[in-house]
Formats: C-alpha cells, sequence, structure tokens
C-alpha cells in the first residue's frame, strides 16, 4: 500500500511503501522473514506483515513503534496500525 | 549476569568444547562487508574463531538482551545478520515486553516468543532448559 503518490511512475513505485504484505512460500522463506525485513526496515516501510500459510501464522512488525513482531494464528483478527480502524479477520479469508 | 551463568555451569559441566562468552567481546561476521557485533551473551564452540582477541565467525548462540533505545536493532537488523551469518540459534530476550523470542535457524523455528514465566529449551543442546521464571526479576533494567 502506497500513500505517497509522487513516488509512482509508468514504471512502478520509487520509494518505501507504507505497508507490505508477503506470502510466505517455501522457496521465499528466507528472504521474507529476514531480508526483506531488514531491506523494508531500512528503506522507511512503516507496516510490515509476514503471512504465512504453512505455518498458519502472521507476522505483524509495526516499524514505527515496538519493531517487535506481534504473532497471530489464521484465527485471529490483526488490526492494521497504519489505519484507526481497518481489521482483517484471517479467519474468513481462504490462503 | 544470571542467565550467562546458567549457560556457563552447563557448558562447564558438559565438558564439551562450547565456552561462553558476554559482552564486550568483539564477533567479526563477516569481512566484506566488515560487519563486527558485540552480542551480550554468546556461545561459541569452534576454538579455532577464537584468536585470543575476538571471535571470527559465527557464535553457535546469541542472547541479545533488547534495549530500551532501539529495539529494531536486535529484532530486525541483528536477525538479519545472525541468519546470514549462520549463527545457529538467536533469542532476544525483550524486559519491557517481557517475551523470549527464539530463532533456531536450522530447525526452522522463526520469532516463537514465550512469555518470561516459560521454560524454554536451548535448542543446540539435548538437554539445556532456562526457567526464565527464575530469573526474570533480574533480567528487569
Amino acid at each position: 500500500m502506497i500513500c505517497d503518490k509522487s513516488k509512482l511512475d509508468e514504471h512502478g513505485c520509487k520509494g518505501a511503501p507504507d505497508w507490505i504484505i508477503e506470502i510466505v512460500s517455501p522457496g521465499s522463506r528466507a528472504m521474507d522473514y529476514y531480508t526483506k525485513l531488514s531491506l523494508y526496515r531500512e528503506s522507511g516501510v512503516r507496516e510490515y506483515w509476514i503471512v504465512d500459510p504453512m505455518k498458519q501464522t502472521s507476522l505483524v512488525y509495526d516499524m514505527e513503534q515496538a519493531a517487535a513482531p506481534v504473532i497471530y494464528s489464521f484465527s485471529d483478527t490483526i488490526k492494521e496500525n497504519i489505519y484507526d480502524n481497518l481489521e482483517i479477520n484471517f479467519s474468513k479469508l481462504q490462503l | 549476569m544470571e542467565l550467562s551463568n546458567i549457560i556457563y555451569n552447563y557448558t562447564k559441566n558438559k565438558k564439551g568444547s562450547c565456552q561462553v562468552f558476554i559482552a564486550p567481546f568483539d564477533v567479526k561476521l563477516s569481512d566484506k562487508p566488515l560487519i563486527i557485533v558485540q552480542p551480550d551473551i554468546m556461545v561459541i564452540c569452534n576454538k579455532d574463531k577464537l584468536d585470543g582477541k575476538r571471535c571470527n565467525g559465527a557464535p553457535d548462540f546469541i542472547i541479545e538482551i533488547v534495549s530500551p533505545s532501539n529495539p529494531a536493532d536486535d529484532y530486525i537488523r541483528k536477525l538479519y545478520y545472525y541468519k546470514n551469518a549462520e549463527v545457529r540459534e538467536y533469542w532476544i530476550v525483550d524486559p519491557r515486553r517481557k517475551t523470549v523470542t527464539v530463532n533456531y535457524f536450522e530447525g526452522n523455528i522463526v520469532s516463537v516468543q514465550y512469555p518470561f514465566d516459560s521454560i524454554i529449551k536451548v535448542n543446540i543442546y539435548e538437554d539445556l532448559l532456562i526457567n526464565f521464571s527464575e530469573i526474570a526479576d533480574l533480567l528487569n533494567i
């Protein structure tokens, strides 16, 4: 999710999105959990979710606040931190 | 510190090759780019990595106590460093949140969190359990 339109051009987004969700696949595990986490933090992404269908968990990193991840199961409703009132009920999703 | 004492006593009784070090002790994780860190607590089992001044290469087990000023350093930057350098196990002890976040890279255990009243197994050892309820009070900083 990108809130600053000036980051967008015809090729894509130049700069950090505000919120990124990665869906983990077996081949992307290390990239999603470690490499991209570090990269997103350094580039100024505000919130990063790692959704892992194999583990049935979502790790939520609120980069602006705690930095410590909060772990949710797929039966939880997760509150998004950038918006005041966006909640996602994972039990209703098919992942 | 109590936590390092528990691990020290365990490795001493075991009479193996593993040694416990605490900060300040330099660890050079890589040459290019040059990455030198000072973990709070570490276990190093390969004596060839020790040159009398520092550890050259990855420790087997690292524990960081989260500093209130920069939690992202332990949770994000060092997690990435330690995973890449092939540290086998990495614990993040957070006195403010009262949690221990366990990463056991070779066992595919990623960011499993325990509250401070837990008994937590050190994965690189068969039989080292750490009862945090006994030491949690000493970890408050």
